[in-house]
């Protein structure tokens, strides 16, 4: 069922070693033993015409290429796809469960973290004021418990939300909320902030860490001071008070 | 397929939804291109049950799609959760992985930007490539999810007197509604046109009445209508605010 790359011509991914999406997709690519060619895309000062050709729609990173040129968007899609395109025999683990009801569940959180737990934290370090960033620290901190509660449902005593049963390979819903982790923790290395800690949320405190050690996360995911860099960056473009 | 809940065993399939909200048809639509039997539980959106805010906690919102006592939420969601539970009939999906992504892409941008009201044309006259819908010969995921809400179009045309989506502009689009408002299952699921007026004039009384009240800074802070900004057509003279709320799960 994979699909055969021309001749010179292989799977390539468009994105950004900063950005928590392109970490999805890669982290998808990886746990199916695909070869993909990472082709960084600037986003500033502006975007370039090969991006914007491979998603008009939105006009942003990742975009999975394939070999013939169609493309994939949206870093969930891209998720999905990779699982089902690269699956069959020999292949790496299955990125969504085999149950119907605990595929339903991964996507119903995986749209939950993209529309309400992101944005907040997003929120944190770019907030104008520190009335914002207290609004948008407890809006994360609401999520976060709400993700506990799906943390404790899905594993089923597992290790990942991918569930118990002897998986011991991450999930949709792993890769979902763990591509955020490098900007949760310099989050909280830049605000003096703990988000994930033993009292409110001791099962993704010890689910972050064993994720951050697998071989998927740990191709793609950047060091922290690399990303409290970036954000004190993003800091000075957005006219954001550092934080102290 | 609907039948009266009796006072025995639970019912495999219990659906929570309202009869105005296209979120709602989208997944009774769904269920009866499957044919599967369920049991449904029109909500009062102004003083939701209790049992809507257990099933539901996190959105609170409908449809909901109770399981063996499991509860599902959102609609695209429900929707993929019956092609996983019921492969054998009917699937809403493609089978090919790429169509697949394509088909999940275009219901996030339809969701994210053009609301449940009613898709841009250009999307749809540009997707067409020579099918009767986008699942092909039949009804399928994608078609569900923009279908069910674009015979709002009719409605607003009629309630706001603007045409919003010229039919000799848009052959194709109009082609495709026709076709998809002919299917058996898709009668069943909508609502009467009359129904549909009254309620679309009704919100945009109350709209109007509010605006005036509070002057001319809350009709401006009502928001674009995701009709308005979407649709490639002549500008309407006065942007309907009804849409947008008529549509969408409150």
């Amino acid at each position: 069922m994979a699909a055969a790359a021309e001749e010179g011509e292989g799977v390539r991914l468009l994105g950004g070693r900063m950005s928590p999406f392109t970490m999805r997709a890669r982290m998808a690519l990886a746990l199916r033993g695909v070869e993909y060619e990472l082709v960084e895309e600037a986003l500033h000062p502006r975007k370039s015409g090969r991006l914007l050709a491979a998603n008009p729609a939105y006009g942003r990173i990742p975009v999975l290429l394939l070999p013939g040129g169609r493309a994939v968007c949206e870093s969930a899609v891209i998720a999905q796809y990779v699982d089902d395109a690269w699956g069959g025999a020999g292949a790496g683990a299955a990125i969504l469960p085999v149950d119907p009801y605990e595929r339903a569940m991964h996507r119903f959180w995986t749209a939950y973290i993209d529309d309400k737990f992101w944005p907040a934290l997003d929120a944190i370090s770019l907030a104008p004021t520190p009335e914002a960033r207290a609004t948008a620290t407890a809006s994360t901190r609401a999520a976060l418990k709400l993700l506990e509660e799906a943390f404790a449902a899905r594993s089923n005593g597992g290790a990942f939300f991918s569930g118990g049963g002897g998986a011991a390979s991450p999930g949709l819903l792993d890769v979902a909320l763990g591509c955020f982790l490098p900007a949760l923790w310099a989050c909280e290395s830049l605000n003096g902030l703990r988000l994930l800690d033993d009292d409110a949320t001791p099962l993704l405190r010890a689910w972050s860490a064993r994720l951050a050690a697998t071989p998927a996360a740990m191709a793609v995911m950047p060091e922290t001071e690399e990303v409290v860099a970036f954000t004190r960056f993003l800091q000075t473009k957005f006219g954001v008070a550092g934080s102290k | 397929m609907e039948k009266q809940e009796n006072g025995g065993e639970a019912p495999e399939l219990k659906l929570f939804g309202s009869w105005a909200s296209s979120y709602t048809h989208r997944v009774q639509l769904a269920l009866r291109l499957k044919a599967l039997e369920f049991v449904y539980a029109e909500e009062d959106l102004g003083n939701k049950s209790e049992a809507l805010l257990r099933l539901n906690p996190v959105h609170k919102k409908v449809p909901v799609l109770v399981h063996r006592g499991r509860p599902l939420a959102e609609s695209v969601i429900i929707l993929q959760y019956l092609d996983d539970a019921w492969p054998e009939s009917r699937p809403l999906l493609p089978s090919d992985p790429f169509d697949r992504a394509l088909a999940r892409f275009w219901c996030h941008f339809a969701d994210d930007k053009l609301g449940p009201a009613v898709g841009a044309a250009e999307l749809r006259e540009g997707a067409f490539k020579g099918r009767r819908f986008f699942g092909g010969d039949q009804v399928g995921l994608l078609d569900v999810v923009l279908g069910c809400g674009s015979y709002w179009l009719a409605v607003f045309e009629e309630v706001t007197g603007v045409r919003l989506v010229d039919a000799d502009a848009f052959p194709l689009f109009h082609a495709w509604l026709r076709d998809f408002e002919a299917q058996e299952e898709v009668k069943e699921t909508i609502p009467s046109v009359d129904r549909l007026l009254e309620y679309a004039r009704g919100l945009r009384q109350m709209l109007l009445a509010l605006a005036a009240g509070a002057g001319a800074g809350a009709a401006a802070a009502a928001g674009s209508s995701p009709v308005t900004a979407a649709v490639d057509a002549p500008a309407p003279a006065a942007p309907p605010a009804a849409p947008q709320a008529a549509a969408v799960d409150i």
